[in-house]
This record gives C-alpha cells, sequence and structure tokens, in this order.
C-alpha cells in the first residue's frame, strides 16, 4: 500500500514537474513570439513608409503624363520592379486603390489600365479561386472596384455559397460590375437581406443612373419581406412615384415593419393619396403603426386634417399625444398649439410646452 | 484533531487541487475559441467601411446615455467625447445624477444650457427629474443635459431610458473616453443579422486610459501607464476582454456587457423591466433581458465587439481599487441570488446550463476557494503537515500557468490591435507579468473576499463607488 502511495506521489511530481517545463517553454516562446511580430511590424512600416513615398512620384508621373502611348509605356514600366517582390507588390496594388477609390474618369481609366497591365487580375482572379474565403472576397474586391466585366460569371458563382459573407461581398461585387441587372438575385432570394447588406447596396446602387432601374413592381410583392422592405429603400432614393399604386397596397400588409417602412416613404414620396386610406386605418392599426401615421401627416397633411389630429387628443396618451403636437405644430406652427392650449388637460399642455420649445 | 485526519486532509487538497485544474482547463478552452472568432472576426471586418453607414440616411438613431455623479474634474471633456464621435444618427442623454459638486454648472457655463419645459414618459419608476437643459448652441443640438434628484447609475440609467424615443440606447460611463467610430463598429451586429436571432445587446473592449494623452475629449495618444496598479490592470483587461468574452460571444453566452460602455436594444430593457438598482446593474441587466427573450421564445443574441472602443481611467490606489472590486463582487452575488432559478435550469439554454453556473462557480467562488486555500495552508504549516516538496511544485506550476495566460494575452495583443507602440512596452509588460501574482492578484482576491463580506453584513448595499479621479493629461476645452 505504501509503495503504491508512493509510486502514486512519484507520478504526481512528474506530472506537476512536467507542466511546469511546459507552461515556462510556451510563455518563454509565447513572449519571444511576441517580440517578433512587433520587431516585424515595425520593419514592414518603415518599409511601407519608404515605398509609399516612391509609389506617390511614380503614380503623379504616370497619372500626368503624357496620352503618348510610348511615354505611358514608359512610366508604366517603372512600375514593374516593384511588381517581383511579394511584400513591394502588395504595397503597390494597396496604395493603386486607395488613389483609384477617390478617382473617377480618366484618371481611374488609367489606373484600370496599369492594374490590368501589371497583370494584377490574374492575381485577383487566383485570389477568388482561393480556398480561403477572406482570401475570396479580397479578390472580389479588386475586380469589382476595377470593374473587371470578364469575371462576373465566376463572382456569380460564389453569390450562391454557402459562406454568408462570401455571399453577401459576391452581391455587392456583382451590383458593381453589372449594375442594377444584377439585381437579378432579389427575384430567387430564399433568405433575409440583412439590413447592414441593404446598406451596402443601396450605397452602391445610389449613383447608378435610375433610367436604367429594373421594374421593381414584382418585388413589392415578394413573399421574402426584407426584399419588400429593400425595395421600399430603393423608392426613397429614387423617388419611384410611379410606384405609387403598389406602395398604397402595402399599407395592408402583414409585416408590421413592411408598414411603418410604407408610411414613410408615402411620406418622402408626398403621395397624398394615401392619406384617406390612413385615416380609415388608423384606428384598427397598432400604436406604432398609429404614430407613424400621425408623423406622416406631418409631411403631406393639410389644414383639415388638423380635424382628425386634434381628435387625438381627446384621451391622454403620452406617446400618440406628443406626436399629435408636432405633427400640428409642423402643419400650422407654434400658434395653433396656443390655440389649441384651453382645451387641454393640465397633463397635454406640459406636453404642448415640451413640443413648444423643441427643435423637431 | 480535524488537521490530522488523513482522509480529511486528502479530500480538502484533492478538492483544491481538482477545482484549480478544472478552472485551468476552462481558461485554455475558453482562450483557444477567443482566439479562433477573434480571427475570424478581424478576417470578416477588415473590408468593412463602416463610413458607408455613416453616409446612410438609413442608420438608425441611437440615444447615448451617460449618467454622472460628482464627475465635475472630466465633465467637460468627457461630453466633449460624446460629442465628437463618427456618428450621424445620434444624441447624448446626460444625466447628472444629484451631483453634490459644479459639474450641472461646469456644464451649463461651457455648453450654453438653458432649462427647458420637458414632459417624460416614466415607462421605469425613477427618482425625481429637476430639470432638463438643452444648449442655447446649434453645435450642440444633440445634448441633452438631464438633472434629476440622485438615486443611484441605475436609476440614472433608468431616466435616460425614459426620455430616449429611439430603439436603440448606448449606455455608458460619461468618463470613458470612446474611440470616434466606437458606435458605427457597435450598431453594425445589430443590423447584419440574417437569421431570426435578435442582437439584443452588444459590448465592446474597454480599455485603460491612464497616462494616455487625451485633448478636446479625443485621445491622442495611447500610453502605457506610469502607475503600477494601473499598469496591473492593463493586464488584467487584456486577459479578460482578449481572451475570454469573444468565446462568451461565440457561445452566446455572455453574461456581461460592461457598464462603461454598451448597446442595447431600448424595447426589450424597457420590457424586462430596465435597470436593477444594484450595484451591479450591469450583470444583472443583461441576465435579466436574456432570461425575458427565452422566456418569450424569443431567438436572441449578446454579442462582443474586440476592437478597441473605450478608454476608462482605473483606479491607481489600493483603497479605490478595492472599493471597485468590492462593489463588483457584491453586484455580481445579487445578481447569482437574483437569478438563482437559472441554476442548471435546461429551460434556459445555454444561459442556465453554461454560463450561470460558470459565474457562480468560476467569478464567485474562485476567490473564496483561493483564499481558503491559503488558510488551509497556513493551518497545515501551524499543525507541521505541510508537504514542501508539493508545495513548491504546485505553486511553481500555477504561477508559470499565471505567467502563459498573461503572456498570451500579450501575444494576442501584438497579433490584433497593438496599441502600445513605444518599443519598450514589452519589456515592461514582461516585467509586470512575473510580478503581478505576487502582488496586484491577492489584492483583488481579498477585495473580493471583503465584497462577500460585505454583502452579507453591510447593510449600504447601493451606491455610486465614488472614484477619484485623476483627469486626463489633456488641453482645457472653452
Amino acid at each position: 500500500m505504501n509503495l503504491f502511495i508512493l509510486n502514486l506521489q512519484t507520478d504526481f511530481s512528474i506530472i506537476v514537474g512536467t507542466l511546469i517545463i511546459v507552461f515556462s517553454v510556451i510563455s518563454i516562446c509565447v513572449f519571444i513570439a511576441a517580440f517578433i511580430v512587433r520587431h516585424k511590424r515595425e520593419r514592414n512600416q518603415q518599409k511601407e513608409k519608404k515605398l509609399v513615398l516612391q509609389f506617390q512620384e511614380l503614380f503623379s508621373n504616370f497619372l500626368f503624363s503624357s496620352e503618348n502611348e510610348e511615354l505611358l509605356g514608359i512610366s508604366m514600366n517603372k512600375f514593374k520592379p516593384y511588381t517581383k517582390n511579394k511584400f513591394n507588390k502588395s504595397i503597390l496594388l494597396k496604395t493603386l486603390f486607395k488613389i483609384h477609390k477617390d478617382m473617377t474618369g480618366d484618371i481611374a481609366e488609367k489606373l484600370k489600365m496599369l492594374y490590368i497591365e501589371l497583370g494584377f487580375v490574374d492575381d485577383s482572379i487566383k485570389k477568388i479561386k482561393s480556398s480561403k474565403w477572406h482570401i475570396q472576397i479580397i479578390g472580389m474586391r479588386e475586380l469589382s472596384e476595377m470593374r473587371i466585366q470578364n469575371v462576373a460569371d465566376d463572382i456569380a458563382i460564389l453569390s450562391l455559397d454557402k459562406n454568408e459573407i462570401l455571399r453577401r461581398e459576391a452581391q455587392l461585387a456583382l451590383v458593381k460590375i453589372n449594375g442594377f441587372q444584377a439585381l437579378n438575385f432579389l427575384n430567387n432570394l430564399t433568405y433575409t437581406l440583412s439590413e447592414w447588406q441593404q446598406l451596402l447596396l443601396l450605397e452602391t446602387i445610389q449613383y447608378f443612373n435610375e433610367k436604367n432601374l429594373p421594374p421593381l413592381e414584382k418585388l413589392l410583392k415578394s413573399e421574402n419581406d426584407s426584399i419588400v422592405l429593400f425595395v421600399l429603400k430603393i423608392s426613397r432614393i429614387f423617388n419611384l412615384i410611379s410606384l405609387k399604386d403598389h406602395l398604397i397596397q402595402l399599407l395592408n400588409h402583414e409585416n408590421e415593419t413592411i408598414k411603418i417602412d410604407t408610411i414613410g416613404v408615402l411620406g418622402e414620396l408626398q403621395i397624398t393619396d394615401s392619406l384617406a386610406i390612413l385615416k380609415r386605418n388608423y384606428s384598427k392599426s397598432s400604436k406604432v403603426v398609429q404614430l407613424k401615421t400621425l408623423e406622416l401627416f406631418g409631411k403631406i397633411a393639410d389644414e383639415q386634417s388638423i380635424h382628425f389630429l386634434a381628435k387625438q387628443l381627446q384621451l391622454y396618451d403620452y406617446e400618440i399625444n406628443l406626436q399629435v403636437l408636432r405633427t400640428i405644430k409642423t402643419i400650422e406652427g407654434k400658434q395653433k398649439l396656443e390655440e389649441l392650449k384651453p382645451s387641454l388637460s393640465s397633463k397635454q399642455q406640459n406636453l404642448l410646452l415640451h413640443v413648444m420649445e423643441e427643435n423637431k | 484533531m480535524l488537521f490530522n485526519n488523513e482522509i480529511i486532509l486528502n479530500f480538502l487538497s484533492t478538492g483544491i487541487l481538482i477545482y484549480g485544474a478544472i478552472l485551468a482547463t476552462t481558461y485554455i478552452i475558453l482562450s483557444i475559441i477567443s482566439a479562433i472568432e477573434t480571427n475570424h472576426y478581424l478576417k470578416k471586418n477588415s473590408f468593412v467601411n463602416y463610413t458607408k453607414i455613416l453616409a446612410s440616411p438609413f442608420a438608425p438613431t441611437i440615444s447615448i446615455i451617460a449618467p454622472a455623479y460628482n464627475e465635475s474634474l472630466t465633465i467637460i471633456e468627457n461630453v466633449r467625447s460624446l460629442l465628437s464621435i463618427q456618428y450621424v444618427n445620434y444624441e447624448v442623454l446626460l444625466i447628472n445624477d444629484g451631483s453634490t459638486d459644479d459639474s450641472l454648472e461646469k456644464l451649463i457655463e461651457a455648453y450654453a444650457l438653458t432649462k427647458v419645459n420637458y414632459t417624460i414618459n416614466q415607462k421605469l419608476p425613477t427618482e425625481k427629474i429637476r430639470a432638463v437643459y438643452k444648449s442655447a448652441k446649434p453645435s450642440f443640438t444633440r445634448l441633452l443635459v438631464i438633472d434629476k434628484e440622485n438615486g443611484g447609475k441605475a436609476d440614472a440609467l433608468n431616466a435616460g431610458l425614459n426620455i430616449s424615443e429611439n430603439n436603440l440606447v448606448a449606455c455608458i460611463d460619461v468618463d470613458c473616453i470612446l474611440e470616434p467610430d466606437a458606435l458605427l463598429k457597435m450598431v453594425k451586429p445589430f443590423l447584419e443579422n440574417e437569421k431570426e436571432e435578435k442582437v439584443i445587446a452588444a459590448g465592446g473592449v474597454i480599455r485603460v486610459a491612464n497616462s494616455c494623452v487625451v485633448k478636446d475629449g479625443k485621445l491622442i495618444e495611447v500610453k502605457m501607464p506610469e502607475n503600477f496598479l494601473a499598469k496591473s490592470q492593463v493586464l488584467e483587461y487584456m486577459r479578460t476582454f482578449l481572451l475570454g468574452r469573444m468565446a462568451w460571444s461565440k457561445l452566446n453566452g455572455l453574461l456581461l456587457v460592461s457598464g462603461a460602455l454598451g448597446l442595447f436594444d431600448r424595447k426589450i430593457m424597457i420590457a424586462a423591466g430596465g435597470y436593477n438598482k444594484i450595484v451591479g446593474e450591469d450583470i444583472e441587466l443583461v441576465t435579466r433581458i436574456r432570461k425575458y427573450m427565452t422566456e418569450n421564445e424569443e431567438k436572441y443574441k449578446v454579442v462582443y465587439i474586440p476592437d478597441p472602443l473605450c478608454w476608462t481611467e482605473v483606479p491607481e490606489t489600493y483603497k479605490v481599487l478595492g472599493r471597485q472590486r468590492n462593489r463588483w463582487t457584491r453586484g455580481m452575488i445579487e445578481t447569482l441570488i437574483i437569478h438563482k432559478n437559472l441554476f442548471f435550469n435546461p429551460s434556459y439554454g445555454m444561459l442556465g446550463i453554461i454560463s450561470y453556473p460558470y459565474w457562480f462557480f468560476y467569478e464567485w467562488l474562485a476567490p473564496i476557494v483561493e483564499f481558503l486555500a491559503i488558510l488551509f495552508f497556513v493551518v497545515l504549516i501551524y499543525f507541521n503537515r505541510i508537504n514542501w516538496e508539493y508545495f513548491i511544485l504546485l505553486t511553481t506550476a500555477v504561477y508559470s500557468f499565471a505567467i502563459l495566460f498573461s503572456a498570451l494575452s500579450i501575444l494576442s495583443e501584438e497579433l490584433t490591435y497593438h496599441q502600445y507602440s513605444k518599443k519598450r512596452v514589452l519589456f515592461k509588460l514582461l516585467f509586470f507579468v512575473l510580478l503581478e501574482p505576487f502582488i496586484f492578484h491577492p489584492y483583488v482576491m481579498w477585495s473580493s473576499i471583503k465584497g462577500n463580506f460585505n454583502f452579507i453584513f453591510s447593510k449600504n448595499k447601493k451606491n455610486w463607488g465614488e472614484m477619484t479621479r485623476t483627469g486626463f493629461k489633456s488641453e482645457v476645452v472653452n
């Protein structure tokens, strides 16, 4: 028995001793790694600084050089030595995109030409065929930024990928390359189009010529609510009054968020035809929809609606009353509020003073 | 007699040993998950152009609720920092919670505030609102100052929730210096959700601002604190934020969104009853809103953002540090007691099975077990029952593990955000890694024990836990 305990104790000492050695050795390695990482980063930062200075000069010569093909070729050739080293090449590409981002017209075209001439297109295509999703995204970003048309099919495949991040980036890249036409993917979209993705898509398409906008009526009837919400945002950005009837129909949609956003769009587009329906639906609507309706009145209602609004002050409800008073102030100004004051309860009078002094 | 009984001695020593081993293993597992998740986050967000939200008219409006109590020394600069955040649609609700210093007077003067008529929708009960102030200057239209009777931090936050009309609220400590893009980064998870899970809260990394250079409310230069305790807290914060919370976020088991900075869904906060007026209102709130969502059978997520978003001044004296840790401990115990029905309760999923027991066994019990182990050790010395060879071996093992864990957090920092750029910082940190387990850690453990003691015996469980501020290295705001 004693012998067993002694063995056990010896084993335990060996295990703990081994753990100490393992922990200590790993700690030392981790510290050394931290020092190496820092040293490498600092060295690369210095190298990058120097390179960027050199590139700035090269880019300025290239962009403002003569249109003469021979001279342009000479300017372009000056970049080529930098494409042989991986680090230099990455900084060159980074600088090129940094400049391209802020440029349009001929200068942007010239930069695209340089991108193609230096063989970066092939690199970007290799990237979209990588097995690592974040490398694929970098490739797609580069190709779409430079509007390289012939890669659209490859990117389209990625827009169906299981990886949500990759899929989203592919959709964005396609829209950048093919414009409104690429929004076709919305027709078959079964999952939710996140608000974030909607913002990114809107940011891209807002600069497109609205004449090329595809018909959106069908999408407003989509069973995917996120698509309806996205199209509502498009309607707002491009002021699509032509969708008026379809928008009014959405006031009866089952999804409350769609109803609320539709009311917002109707207000932005100043569609006064919706007033009668909204008044009719008001009493059976939820409180959030009622609040949004009252807010809309501030944008499109006329003096005749004041009676409807004043009726909503018959009962005290903080949120409803506050919105009603704000709307009346927007339509008729502070004077009307003063007129209403005697007919209000003391609580409502406090709300009125609140509204009178706010900047909304 | 008791300590001469072999069975009892073996039971106690083996128990402590097993507890320590499980704790260390848990830390290792959490670190691995954190590393994987941080790597994924960095890759995913390396392409993100946050300014796109900034430019979008569809960006959600956010109310920043900043409660303040006797913050006169830094209040002007703090508000300036909040007003210079990069975001389109936001308002700042500064709640002066009955400060007894000249905070309000300073604010009135610096921001040309005037009293306005304001009616508040009292959805959550709070102490009386004395007055609401707005600035007469157009450049400060985002600012609303609410002066109220003192009711504690939770009460002040609830007042802000009553006043806000927006769906998203950022609850922050007013003394924090926010990174200009903090809101942009925090709002993203609320917008990018494609699945049915609703994001109800997002927390960010808190960094130590002591010795940093701040100008006009903005962080100009990150510096390693000169003070020993502050330096130790740099290491501690690195470990907590870089190696722990990212893992909990991945597991959707995050229980704590730091009171220093958190973005929340206001409707859910109000529906769940707002902040509870206890000292640990931040952890209690997250626990409650998670419970609320589970009970209402709604899928949800609490997310964590590993980017440095917020810089805060940490205690530089043992007295203030002790008070802070004491308060944190009391807050945690109260939360654990309030939500005791979560304990291994499978109906609450991850919250009941993993998160709550983790907090119970490791966050609350760990310092107690450690303290008891030390007592046990002293008693064994007294009875001359110590096996010194084992003792030295085990202590060295614990010490080397502590060093390894700190080293990993330093490497993680170097590989990710590398905020401390000065060349000698790594050497300094290395020195502190070796020293910290002997000085800082025992003191924090002792404060936690005192917190337990005070929780049981003290009547005054609710207070702001005043912190003496030294102010940042800064320039005066005109």
